[in-house]
Parts: C-alpha cells; sequence; structure tokens
C-alpha cells in the first residue's frame, strides 16, 4: 500500500508547498459518463472548494503543485476520495466518475474531521432533510429511535432521550450544534432535553466513544442537533411545517428563515407545539386496577414553545455569528403521583376550600431554558494553521416540578463551554489538529425531589487527532487528556431510614410503628467534596477501500470517563426512575450508608468497532459489529432496601392490609463493576427499481456484568423493514419494526413481550409560486398494538400511543 | 502576522493545558470535609425550633431607596445586606406575595411590577412544611399592565389591582397570582379584564375573585359595585354582581369567613358558606360625623375582626354579627395613621402615626368564638406607645414619612426613618426600639419577607 513514490512525492510537496500551481480543472460523470452537476468538489486539507457546473466541470484555482487528494460528493451517489499528482502547471483534464448509491450520505457536521455513514472509521448515521421532517417528534429520543442502533427511552411521550448500544444517561451527551445541549436530561429520564427538532437542520448519531471530541459525557455516543441558527451563507430560503397528530391532538407549527445582505446574515426560527394526554388501545397500568381508566394514559399533555435569533457576519474566509434562542417547555409527568389514586380522588372531593385549582394529581414540569452561541469558522491561506473553528455557548436552564401547585423540586444548570479548534495545513500528508475544550456546569436541584446536591462541574481538555491517506487506507489517530473538577460543598448523608422486606412485615404489625421510629434526633452528616479526575482517551481507526465501492472500518479505542456529579453525590428519592439513588461516594454497611473510603476510580471502556459497507449501485449495505469492555462501569446497584420517598402522606391516609411499599421506594446505589456490551447492527439498501426502494435493518445488544447479571433496560432485538416509493411528486413508505421479547433483565427488573409497529407515510409535493410544498400524512401504529417499552422507566404504567394519524404541511423556498 | 501571534498564543495555552493535565493522567484524586451535621427532628414530630439550623427565622426585609431604582435586601439575623437589585423604575411601593416569599415592587407610574425573591420559603412535604433559605435574587416574573395600585394577599394567593388609565383609556384589570407562579415564571395565571378603568380593589378567594365595578358614566374613579368571578385557565367569568351597592368604594379586607369594602355609608360585607356568596352591609354607627367613612381595611385570616379606619379613628368591625366599634388607641389630636396590621403571629395590632409613635394594641378578637360571654371584653386593647424618634418631625424630607413592616415569624416590627436614614426595629413585647440601623442611603419603602409562623390561635 505504501509505496516509495509517495512518500517522495509526499516530501517534495511539503518542501515545495509555498509554490502555487495554476488550478486544477477537471469534470464529473456518473458511471455511464453523464454528467454530474452542483457536485461539492474540495481541496482537502486546504480550505479551497468548488461545484461542478451543468456540464459537470469544476475549476479549483490556487492549488499548491504536488500530492493533492480531493474529496467530492454529490447527491445519491458514493463520496469519492482521488488522489492527484497537481504539476507546477496545474492540472486540466482530471476526470472523476462518481458511483451511484442507495446508501444517503450526509457529512456529519460535529466532528472537525470529515466523518459520514460510509466513510469513517467510526459508525455514524445523519438524519436530515424530508427523512428528519417525517420522523420529528417532540423528543429527542423518539425523533431517532427508528435510527440504527439507537432506542428511545421512552417516558409517556413528555421526555425521552435517545439510547445509543444500550447506553444513555451521563454516557451518551446531547450536543446542539456541537456544543453541550446544557440542560437536566443527563439526570433523569423525564427531564426534557433541551434541543427541538422540527427546526433543526439534521440529527447526527455518533454510536461508540466519541470522547475524544467531546470529553467524559460521551463515551457511549453523541447525538448532535444541527441547526442553522448561525447562518455560514445569506441566501434566503425559509422551511416550514404545520401539522396534526391525531393520537394526542398534537398541534406543531414550526418555521426558520434565513436571509441577509451584503457581509450579514440573518436567522429566525419558532416553534410552537401542544398536545393533550395520548390514546393508547388498553390500559395504562400493565396490571389495571379494578377502577382503573382505558385507552388514554394521564397527564402526559405537554405545551412547548421557542424561538431562535442569529446573525452572522461572513467574511471571505469564513464567518462570526452569534445568536440567542429560548425555550419553554411544560409537560406532565405520567406516574409521577403519589400514592394511590382512589385516597386522592376522596380528598379532592371536600378539599375545594383549600385548592383552588383542580386536578390536584397532576405533576408537571415547567421548563425554560436561555441559550446564546457565538460561533466562528475562519480559514487562513498561508502559516501553519489553516483554520480556527471557535464555538462559545452560555446556557442558563431550569425546570420546576410542580406538584399540587406549588413547586416541589427546582433543577437549574447554568453552564457554558468554549471549544477552539486549531487544524494545521495538511503536513506530511497528515490532516488535522488540536482542540482547547473547556466546559463548566453549575448544577443544582433544590426541593422535595432534589437527590443530588448543588455542584460546580469543571472540564479543561487538550484533544489532538490526525488523519492521513496511506494509499487506499485513511488512518485516523487521536488522544485525549482531560481534567474533570467536581466541586460540592454541602453533600448531605441522611440517616436512611431504609430496611429491607423482612422489617417491611414487622412495620405492618405495629400500628403505631409510624409515630414510633426515628423521634429521636437524628443528624443529616455534611461534607465538603471536591473531586479531581484526569481521564485521557486514545484512539485509533483505518478506512480500508479494499474494493470499488467497498470499504472495512475498523476502529480502536481507549476511553476514560469521570464519573457524573449525580452518580456521585446523590442521595435521595428520584421519582422520574421511581428509585432512591445514593451516589458511589457512599456505601452500605450493614444496611447503614457510610461514607464510601474506596478511591473513586475513572470508569474505562475498551472499544473495538468493525464495520463493513457497500454503497455503490443498486444495493448497499453498512454492518457494524462492536465490543465494549468497560472496567468500573457505574450502575445502580438494587440493594434490596427500601426508603420512603420523600412525599410522607401523613398519618391520615390509611394504606389499606395490603403489603405493599407505596409512599417508598426501592435503594439503588452507584457501585462500580466490570461490563461487557456487545453487538450488531446491519442496515440493507435496495434500490428494487427506479420508484422503490427497500430497506432492511436489524440492531441487536448483548450488555452484561462480567460477574454474572444482566444491565438492565438493554434494548431487545429489532428488525425492521421499510419499502419506500418515490416518483414525480409522490412518495410513500411502509414500515414495520419488529422489537423481539427482551427477558435479559436485571434483579427487580421484568421481562418486556415483543411487539410489531406498522408505520406509513404519503407525501405529494407541489409548487406554489417559488415554494415547494409538501402535503403529507402519517400513520404510526396502524395496528393500533399494545407496546410496551423495555428501555423505559414507566415501561409498566405507560405503554407506547396507539394508532395515530398525522396530517401536515410543509414548505420551502 | 495575525495568525503567527494567535498560533503562538493557542499553542502556550495548550502546552501548559496538556503539561498540567499530563502529570496524572488516568488519574482521581478525592478530598472530602467533614461539616459541621445539620440537626433533624423526626418528621412527625411538631416542633420544628431546634429543625432546620441554619434557616433564617427572623426573616429579611427589602428596602427601596428614594428616588432610585435601587431594592437592597437584608437579612434579619445579623442586619447585613445581602443584595441589592437595580428594578426599572423607582417603586411606588413594596408589598409582600401571599406566600411572603417574594417583593412586590410596584411601579405604578410605569405600568409595572417587578419581583424580588427573598430567598426564605418553604414547601408542603405534606406531613411537614420544608424550610429553604437561598440568596435573594430579582425574578424573571413580570407584570405589566396600567397602574398596578391595591395589592391584597390572602396565604395563598395576591391580587394586583391595576386602576387603568382615563387619560390614554386604558381598561382596569385584576391578575391572581400565586407564588409559585412567579417561581416558575408562569404565565397562565389568571387575569379580570375591566372594560374601563377605576381606582378599586380586588380579594381572591381561591377559585373566586371578588371584585369592584365601576359605571361608565361615574363621575368619580371609584366603583361603587362588587361582583363575583370564578377563574377559568387565564381568565375570570362573571358569576353575579352583587346587588347591595357600595358608594365611592375604597380599601378592602378579608378573613376566613367574610371580605369586606369600604363604602361611604358603611362596610359592605361578602360571606361566604362554600359556594355561596351573600352581600350586606354594616352601616356608619354614631361614631362617625361629617365626611368620616372607612376608606381602609386590615384582615388577617385566623382574625374575627376587621379593623376599618375612618381618618385616624380605628374600628374594630365583626362582620358576621354586623357590628362597628371604635376603638380607642390614645391618639394625639394632629396624629394621622400611615401604617397598620396585625403583629406577633394575630396576637397584636400595631398602628403608626405620622408623629413618630408606634402604637401597640393587644387583640382578643379570635378567642371570641362561640363564646358570647366573652363579648363584653374589647377587642383591641391599648397596651404601649413607643417613641421612634425625637428628631424633628419638620425635618422630615418632602416625599417621605415613616414606614412600617410587621414580621410574620415573631413580635418584632420594623420602621423606616427617613429623617436621619435609619432602620429601627421594635420589640412589641417590651414596646421599646431594640436596634437602630444607619442606612447609607435614604429609604422609602420596605417590606418583610420570610417564613410565617403560623397564626397563635389558629384552630
Amino acid at each position: 500500500m505504501f509505496k516509495p513514490t509517495l512518500l517522495t512525492a509526499a516530501v517534495f510537496a511539503a518542501l515545495t508547498s509555498t509554490a502555487y500551481a495554476d488550478s486544477i480543472k477537471g469534470t464529473v460523470t456518473d458511471a455511464a459518463g453523464k454528467p454530474v452537476a452542483n457536485a461539492r468538489v474540495q481541496l482537502m486539507g486546504t480550505n479551497g472548494e468548488t461545484r461542478t457546473d451543468e456540464q459537470g466541470r469544476f475549476v479549483l484555482a490556487n492549488v499548491n503543485a504536488g500530492e493533492a487528494e480531493l474529496h467530492i460528493e454529490a447527491s445519491r451517489f458514493a463520496h469519492r476520495d482521488v488522489h492527484v499528482e497537481v504539476p507546477a502547471q496545474g492540472l486540466a483534464n482530471l476526470s472523476v466518475v462518481l458511483l451511484t448509491t442507495t446508501i444517503e450520505t450526509i457529512d456529519v457536521k460535529a466532528s472537525p474531521l470529515h466523518a459520514s455513514v460510509t466513510e469513517s472509521a467510526l459508525p455514524v448515521s445523519v438524519l436530515a432533510g424530508d427523512a428528519l421532517k417525517m420522523r420529528q417528534a417532540s423528543t429527542l429520543g423518539d425523533t431517532l429511535k427508528n435510527e440504527v442502533g439507537v432506542h428511545s427511552n421512552f417516558y409517556g411521550g413528555v421526555a425521552s432521550s435517545p439510547i445509543i448500544r444500550g447506553l444513555d444517561g451521563p454516557r451518551v451527551l446531547i450536543t446542539q450544534n456541537g456544543l453541550d445541549a446544557g440542560d437536566a436530561s443527563r439526570v433523569g429520564p423525564d427531564h426534557s432535553v433541551a434541543a427541538e427538532a422540527s427546526t433543526a437542520t439534521q440529527i447526527e448519531v455518533l454510536r461508540g466513544p466519541a470522547t475524544l471530541f467531546y470529553g467524559s459525557g460521551a463515551i457511549g455516543g453523541v447525538v448532535n442537533v444541527v441547526d442553522e441558527r448561525i447562518p455560514t451563507d445569506n441566501s434566503t430560503r425559509a422551511e416550514w411545517m404545520v401539522q396534526r397528530d391525531s393520537v394526542n391532538n398534537e398541534k406543531l407549527a414550526a418555521g426558520s428563515l434565513v436571509t441577509g445582505t451584503g457581509n450579514v446574515g440573518v436567522y429566525i426560527d419558532g416553534f410552537w407545539r401542544d398536545n393533550d394526554s395520548y390514546s393508547i388501545p388498553g390500559f395504562a397500568e400493565a396490571e389495571p386496577e379494578a377502577e382503573a381508566k382505558k385507552g388514554v394514559v394521564e397527564n402526559t399533555a405537554a405545551t412547548a414553545k421557542g424561538f431562535t435569533l442569529g446573525g452572522s457576519y461572513l467574511l471571505d474566509n469564513g464567518y462570526v455569528g452569534l445568536s440567542y434562542g429560548r425555550l419553554d417547555r411544560e409537560y406532565g409527568i405520567p406516574g409521577h403521583s403519589h400514592g394511590g389514586h382512589e385516597e386522592h380522588e376522596d380528598h379532592s372531593e371536600h378539599s375545594d376550600e383549600h385548592d383552588e385549582h383542580g386536578a390536584e394529581e397532576d405533576v408537571f414540569a415547567d421548563l425554560t431554558q436561555h441559550r446564546v452561541q457565538l460561533l466562528s469558522e475562519l480559514n487562513f491561506s498561508s502559516g501553519f494553521i489553516r483554520a480556527v473553528n471557535t464555538r462559545f455557548a452560555v446556557t442558563d436552564y431550569e425546570h420546576a416540578e410542580i406538584e399540587h401547585g406549588a413547586v416541589g423540586t427546582t433543577f437549574k444548570n447554568r453552564s457554558h463551554e468554549a471549544r477552539v479548534e486549531l487544524l494545521h495545513r495538511t503536513y506530511q500528508d497528515w490532516r488535522g489538529g488540536l482542540s482547547l475544550h473547556y466546559k463548566y456546569s453549575d448544577f443544582e436541584a433544590v426541593g422535595a425531589e432534589a437527590f443530588t446536591p448543588p455542584s460546580e462541574t469543571q472540564m479543561l481538555a487538550l484533544g489532538w487527532m490526525e488523519e492521513r491517506h496511506f494509499g487506499p487506507w485513511l488512518v485516523q489517530l487521536g488522544a485525549r487528556v482531560e481534567r474533570v473538577t467536581i466541586d460540592a460543598s454541602n453533600v448531605l448523608l441522611p440517616y436512611l431510614e431504609a430496611h429491607g422486606d423482612d422489617a417491611h412485615d414487622d412495620h405492618d404489625d405495629h400500628d403505631d410503628h409510624d409515630h414510633g421510629h426515628g423521634s429521636d434526633a437524628e443528624f443529616i452528616r455534611v461534607f465538603d467534596v471536591s473531586q479531581k479526575f484526569t481521564p485521557y482517551s486514545l484512539s485509533a481507526g483505518a478506512v480500508w477501500d479494499f474494493a470499488e465501492g467497498y470499504n472495512l472500518g475498523v476502529s480502536l479505542s481507549r476511553s476514560q470517563r469521570a464519573a457524573s456529579a449525580s452518580e456521585l453525590l446523590s442521595f435521595g428519592p428520584h421519582i422520574g426512575t421511581a428509585s432512591y439513588e445514593v451516589g458511589a461516594m457512599f456505601t452500605l454497611d450493614d444496611n447503614e450508608f457510610v461514607l464510601n473510603t474506596k478511591p473513586i476510580e475513572l470508569e474505562v471502556a475498551n472499544n473495538l468497532d468493525i464495520t463493513l459497507r457497500k454503497f455503490s449501485g443498486n444495493t448497499g449495505f453498512v454492518l457494524n459489529a462492536f465490543y465494549n469492555q468497560v472496567d468500573n462501569y457505574y450502575y445502580q446497584q438494587n440493594t434490596g432496601l427500601f426508603a420512603e420517598d420523600g412525599h410522607d402522606h401523613g398519618d391520615e391516609h390509611d394504606h389499606g392490609d395490603e403489603h405493599d411499599h407505596s409512599g417508598e421506594l426501592p435503594v439503588y446505589l452507584f457501585t462500580a463493576a466490570d461490563v461487557t456490551l456487545n453487538g450488531l447492527e446491519a442496515q440493507y439498501v435496495w434500490q428494487i427499481n427506479a420508484p422503490f426502494k427497500l430497506t432492511l435493518q436489524g440492531d441487536y445488544i448483548r450488555a452484561r456484568l462480567n460477574g454474572g447479571g444482566d444491565l438492565p433496560r438493554t434494548p431487545p432485538l429489532r428488525f425492521a423493514a421499510e419499502l419506500a416509493y418515490e416518483q414525480d411528486a409522490v412518495s410513500a413508505d411502509l414500515r414495520a419494526t419488529r422489537y423481539m421479547k427482551q427477558d435479559k433483565t436485571s434483579g427487580l427488573e421484568t421481562a418486556t413481550d415483543g411487539y410489531t409497529l406498522l408505520d406509513a407515510s404519503v407525501s405529494y409535493r407541489f409548487d406554489v409560486g417559488s415554494s415547494q410544498l409538501t402535503a403529507y400524512l402519517k400513520g404510526q401504529n396502524l395496528t393500533d398494538e399494545d407496546a410496551r417499552v423495555h428501555t423505559s422507566f414507566l415501561k409498566d404504567i405507560a405503554p407506547l400511543p396507539g394508532r395515530t394519524v398525522a396530517l401536515g404541511v410543509r414548505g420551502s423556498f | 502576522m495575525l495568525q503567527a501571534q494567535l498560533k503562538a498564543k493557542f499553542s502556550l495555552v495548550a502546552l501548559l493545558v496538556a503539561t498540567s493535565m499530563l502529570a496524572a493522567c488516568g488519574d482521581s484524586t478525592t478530598n472530602i470535609v467533614e461539616k459541621e451535621p445539620i440537626a433533624v427532628d423526626d418528621d412527625h414530630d411538631d416542633d420544628h425550633d431546634h429543625d432546620h439550623d441554619e434557616i433564617s427565622s427572623a426573616g429579611r426585609l427589602v428596602i427601596s431607596a428614594k428616588d432610585s431604582n435601587l431594592v437592597s435586601v437584608y437579612e434579619l439575623e445579623d442586619g447585613s445586606l445581602l443584595d441589592t437589585f437595580a428594578v426599572a423604575d423607582t417603586p411606588s411601593a413594596l408589598a409582600a406575595s401571599a406566600g411572603k416569599r417574594y417583593a412586590l415592587v410596584v411601579q405604578r407610574t410605569t405600568d409595572r411590577v417587578e419581583f424580588v425573591d427573598g430567598g426564605l420559603f418553604q414547601e408542603d412535604h405534606v406531613d411537614h412544611l420544608h424550610p429553604y433559605q437561598q440568596a435573594p435574587a430579582l425574578s424573571s416574573f413580570v407584570l405589566s399592565d396600567s397602574r398596578p395600585t391595591h395589592i391584597t394577599s390572602t396565604d395563598s394567593q395576591t391580587a394586583v389591582f391595576f386602576d387603568g388609565d382615563a387619560a390614554s383609556s386604558t381598561p382596569a384589570a385584576v391578575a391572581v397570582i400565586t407564588d409559585a407562579d412567579i417561581t416558575t415564571d408562569s404565565n397562565g395565571y389568571p387575569v379580570l379584564n375591566y372594560s374601563i378603568h377605576m381606582h378599586g380593589a380586588a380579594q381572591a378567594r381561591g377559585e373566586y375573585l371578588i371584585s369592584t365595578l365601576r359605571e361608565a358614566d361615574s363621575a368619580t374613579t371609584l366603583p361603587d359595585k362588587v361582583a363575583l368571578y370564578h377563574s377559568h385557565d387565564d381568565h375570570f367569568d362573571e358569576e353575579m354582581v352583587f346587588a347591595e351597592t357600595c358608594p365611592n368604594l375604597h380599601g378592602s379586607a378579608q378573613n376566613e369567613h367574610v371580605i369586606a369594602f369600604g363604602c361611604t355609608d358603611g362596610v359592605l360585607v361578602i360571606t361566604q358558606e362554600g359556594e355561596t356568596f351573600a352581600a350586606s352591609k354594616i352601616a356608619n354607627t354614631d361614631d362617625f360625623t361629617g365626611t368620616m367613612r372607612i376608606g381602609t381595611l386590615v384582615g388577617a385570616d385566623h382574625a374575627e375582626h376587621l379593623v376599618g379606619f375612618a381618618g385616624s379613628s380605628m374600628f374594630a368591625i365583626h362582620a358576621e354579627d354586623g357590628e362597628m366599634e371604635l376603638v380607642d388607641w390614645q391618639s394625639s389630636e394632629e396624629a394621622g395613621v400611615i401604617g397598620y396590621g396585625f403583629a406577633d403571629k394575630g396576637e397584636k395590632f400595631v398602628l403608626l402615626d405620622n408623629q413618630g409613635y408606634l402604637t401597640i394594641l393587644h387583640y382578643h378578637g379570635h378567642e371570641h368564638e362561640g363564646a358570647a360571654t366573652a363579648a363584653e371584653e374589647a377587642a383591641f386593647e391599648f397596651a404601649a406607645k413607643v417613641q421612634l424618634t425625637s428628631a424633628d418631625l419638620s425635618t422630615m424630607p418632602t416625599g417621605s414619612r415613616f414606614e412600617l413592616a410587621i414580621s410574620a415569624s415573631d413580635d418584632k416590627a420594623y420602621v423606616l426613618n427617613p429623617i436621619d436614614s435609619s432602620l429601627l426595629t421594635v420589640d412589641l413585647k417590651d414596646a421599646e426600639v431594640v436596634t437602630t440601623k444607619q442606612l447609607n442611603f435614604v429609604p422609602h419603602k420596605l417590606v418583610w419577607l420570610g417564613i410565617a409562623e403560623p397564626a397563635a390561635h389558629d384552630h
């Protein structure tokens, strides 16, 4: 692969890199020799870029003599890299042939190195364009749940996060334009992700460790929501959509506009969503009570609105832009009721004197986020630094959980983040650069369910990544060192009246137990904790173009993760997960929680990823296999104890004779153990003929503790088949997804039955004036299946929505 | 050139970062310092005295500066200044929210009410109320409507009456908010919109609102009728207009059982039994002479009596019994009442006059319940008069006056003296000024915030 001539050429190129050749001129055609118009031609490692004309011709000016690498991409064609030797007088007749592909290939914006579904060592996928518009949902997890390797942790339709290869929470980073979303979604499944899909232009998923670019929080992957809030050009364009969905009466209106004049680009977007509680075919509870109401999951209404304003100054060599976004969302938290239904209904009958606002059962969250972003890309035509990419964000997030009309718990996250990427000019054929990354988060939870104490987390990191072609091999290397500090000056260790099941039997026998226990004054121990981690990550990857239209990607990485503040310091009831959470800073000593004296270890993931792809011709596929060995994986170990949920119901509530733990939660302790995750992901695409395309995909994951046992909420084996039709003004698709039964469960977890979801949509495109409009009808769960999601914390009380039909119109100009 | 400099700078930073981090690569260090533990009681224990040690029980004061948009928050435990906030315009009044967590910073002439979070509040943890202490903050919640004037609060709700403006034909409105609305920056609270302006008053009663009505052709901006409204989401629907009129209505108050409005011919009393409301009038007694009328009313949830003022004459009004009795508070000839309220958890009533005296009355009214024999005893009994200053009152700055704030957690009252820019703390039990704090600005208005102790005779 590695020819001496190449090396000489490279040395020559380096020596003569200041000598400008004239230009590279060429044509881009398809396999049949027909010109490909509007193909993007990039001179890699520089800022040179152009597009082909109607005859497929292009001219790249100011090209250095010597070795050059061109990257050519066009819609419906496989991306292609071309290496050429550019003589001093320039190249005049370069001919590039692009092969058609059935696999939609869109570049990932989140990575400083070039990455797309068919070209990178690490598996990525991008949801964009019409596909994104059709799949967008009010929550991020539900938007992405049909992507291969991605499941949703479905939280009754009001919140959901993507689960990447069985990992979520503090291991999957949610970013917006490459910067942390700055919300509280990583600490609780009932906390909504503060990013909106309806105004996004693309959503990228990086599966597997991405700590190299993003740090500790990305050990399981990254989801990056991209929009144009800082426009990189100012050609006027707009997109809008309105939609109404039947299952929950969701009304959605969203739109965005980019415009500008001269050197100034301006962006504005806005969206509004409003929905009622959603309908289901059966009962919400897996084991409904005698008087349970059928057909609806109560308290899943939501209303959200937001807007973003952005502006950028467009320079000859890049842009600098600033944006402000505000997001407001109010949503019910299903299953967040306290105690039995009937008891409370009784109460509300004669409580109108002191309760003004009815519906006292409902608990809802009220979320507000302010976000200021500054993004800039500056390219330099000379000097060692080729480009400086800068991203800043300041985010002020707050959500209050309101119970009985009063604020129960308030979560606040004030964060700022800065990342500067310095990309060097191609040196010895190596492309790459340094990334300096700083992140600060002041997290606070106050109230009844403030299970985690206020903390400040700071992260400072230096990353380095390089890539280089060696003949048909693309080699990608990276390393990152990080320093993470967590400071919490008031970590509380209360005396927990936890007891096992046996003790609870006792409890039932003594009527006066409630009044008797713990009547002595107790102490809450208080600690000032400062924790410092210095995790590092190393990664090596290669993509081998072993045959025309095929490649093989291999990625090997060792990533360390600093445990998050909530994993370390929590101590309290967390209703969102229906558990009493105790952080790893504590340990259990004979049914009593004490300070953990053992060192807090870094989590270390050793990940091997192999990807085989075929991306040209009428058929294409992407096959991934991964093996991830994680040492010191922090997970919530069931202690077998129960503790009060913090919503003491007092003595007037008679809980009856039944032995139940109502008002009590199982106590889970964050513990580090070695685990192994492995799995397969496959996607096959067949363009049957011009209008019909068949996509088959499946994913499987196995997540187990090395010491025996399975991790909870692991996604089940899943298969999907989609038949798409697209011709002239009409497109349609029919999709069936089979979720198999999941019986690999952890303690206290139950198996979940399999189910099949049938979705279909029809779209009709038409023009009104200069606007392109699409009217569409979209049906989901057409067979009205009663489906329970194994990865959901609400599995037993909130099934997936029943049959729904959405009608919408979207447009753009 | 620029790039070269940039590069040099960045590489230096990068180098520093790299060396500092590589030193301990893959490392984890934990540093834990145990602090003073917090003593807690069992949840079922009623005694909260030594519970929640760090929470200020004395409360906090919000004080605005004269002719300034600055409002300061003081901690009363140690008299320290916690923070100062700039609101949009000079406040015309300060009032406490229903839960006494927030100060309403009323800016009447610029049509705005801003809110300062005092930082002391409690949450209902069902079997006990859990106290919280936070730093004060300027809330993002703002009410913007024309001429906010009378603010009335119950234990759970605050009604803000916006008078509207004749000059710009802006109609009046009433917003009814809870502390939770302020906390969450909600816009879901109900608002009553009128079609004309008036200098009115409103009293919130859970999902009901009793508010005033004015005829469009009335010669005065004062209303003369009262109507019952019922809240539906973000608005109120009129349920009924009470037939009993209230000419030149001014002043309103409520307690557990009644809502009252001051009229030229007496006091209009609305009684509530569940969802039924009835109106009646307590006519002015023989003690009323000339143009005397009740123009100010004061009530407390658990006090049987309302207090009415006709000029500087104080009346004890037992609305349910339809009685109105003159209270002798041993006023001097020239004294004008400028501050008043129930104090010491409902045990006392205090009166601040423009001569610089604070009059303390014992209140016995709540002991009367169902006991006819006790009716012999006067509801309000003169206890003491505290002279607040010996300064020459003629040196009072123009536009200033003494201002009163009453603690809801203990037996203290606070008075601002703009003559020497001081804040006085008055112990109502010992009837003496216990501390005088010099302020470094001329104070204008003040309000007490904190965690209220339940009324002494709360049943």
